[in-house]
């Protein structure tokens, strides 16, 4: 007999991309994570994009981007959450600028560097205490929680994130 | 010179240039002399003055400055490269270096024990020096010509005896967010967009 198909389901990078572009990003601003490699060449391909340096200065140059009126996002690896904070505390909070930050989860309890996992096992709680709850999407999720959280930047005038697991993106390895 | 005469001159040199301002007495010391809404004043973030002012330069067309000190391009230097990669044309960094850090008392920067002309000029960047204050004109003219450039200036340490600014950083950002805006308005409406 027949059986329902399943309905087509974006592949994380698409889906972070097509989330990007449907809330009208315009400038990302990277570092790359070794777990999700294909986004951001795909991020490359797609958008007016900065290889930063470290994540902080990324804080920077979107907070000068969002005083013209330029959309952006900053992703990155989580490792860079802890680079940023000043900048995302004393400059993004303090000055209420938008601010949508896509990070990739390392240091997961499961992950293969014991090195990550202080970062990664408080990176949740660290964003909480930023006021800024995660977004934890599940697969079918990507798209519309990356959408929503750049719309919610930009209308409220806040930092936000979405937090990608790194299930989310099976084949990564490396840093 | 010192960094108080060098400021207030730069306020007389400008027209309509966007300006993002390292934190410390410099605000304090630019505020007092030469305020006006293009003025971004950093308040914290220490390092970020370069990065700010590249991100405002890369998505507009007005010329930009980013005014830097020694300890904070020290703790930013990264951004060299970032400069040297996606420095627009229309951005003038002007590295203000006195050797210290003002704001907590002039305990000495290592800018001594490195060249930081040399640095940037290292990255590909084309600098100059302003030796002389008379020539500031001059050499902000170049400044914000063809290519990314940087202006090292060397001053005397010391800060003026001024207060905190009484902007607070919403407001500091509204302003500067307007005046951005109403210029892009003006340009929309004239029909050169």
């Amino acid at each position: 007999m027949g059986y329902r198909a399943s309905p087509r389901r974006l592949e994380p990078t698409d889906a972070v991309v097509d989330g990007l572009r449907r809330a009208d990003v315009e400038l990302v601003a990277h570092l790359p994570c070794g777990q999700a490699r294909p986004l951001f060449r795909r991020l490359d391909a797609t958008f007016r994009t900065v290889r930063l340096t470290r994540e902080e200065e990324g804080v920077g140059i979107l907070a000068g981007a969002a005083m013209t009126g330029t959309r952006g996002a900053l992703v990155m690896q989580s490792s860079g959450l802890g680079n940023a904070l000043n900048a995302l505390t004393t400059l993004t909070e303090a000055y209420e600028l938008p601010l949508p930050v896509i990070v990739s989860h390392r240091g997961r309890a499961d992950d293969w560097n014991p090195a990550q996992v202080p970062q990664g096992r408080r990176t949740r709680r660290w964003l909480k205490s930023l006021d800024v709850p995660p977004w934890e999407p599940g697969p079918d999720g990507i798209r519309d929680a990356v959408r929503d959280a750049v719309h919610e930047a930009y209308d409220a005038d806040r930092i936000t994130a979405v937090l990608l697991a790194p299930t989310l993106f099976d084949g990564g390895d490396g840093a | 010179m010192r960094r108080e005469e060098l400021l207030a001159r730069l306020g007389d040199a400008l027209d309509d240039e966007l300006l993002v301002c390292y934190l410390g007495y410099p605000v304090r010391e630019l505020y007092h002399h030469a305020d006006r809404p293009q003025n971004f004043y950093m308040l914290a973030s220490m390092g970020q003055a370069t990065s700010i002012a590249l991100g405002v330069a890369m998505t507009t067309d007005r010329p930009v400055l980013g005014l830097e000190g020694d300890g904070s391009f020290l703790m930013n230097l990264g951004s060299v490269a970032s400069l040297a990669a996606y420095g627009p044309g229309n951005l003038g960094i002007v590295l203000v270096d006195n050797g210290t850090y003002a704001a907590t008392g002039d305990q000495p920067t290592l800018a001594r024990a490195v060249d930081l002309a040399g640095i940037v000029e290292a990255a590909g960047l084309e600098v100059r020096e302003l030796v002389a204050l008379d020539d500031l004109e001059d050499r902000m003219a170049w400044l914000l010509g063809r290519g990314c450039r940087v202006l090292v200036a060397r001053v005397a340490p010391g800060n003026a005896d001024l207060p905190f600014i009484d902007l607070d950083p919403v407001e500091i950002k509204e302003r500067f967010v307007a005046e951005v805006a109403s210029d892009q308005d003006l340009v929309e409406r004239s029909g050169r967009a």
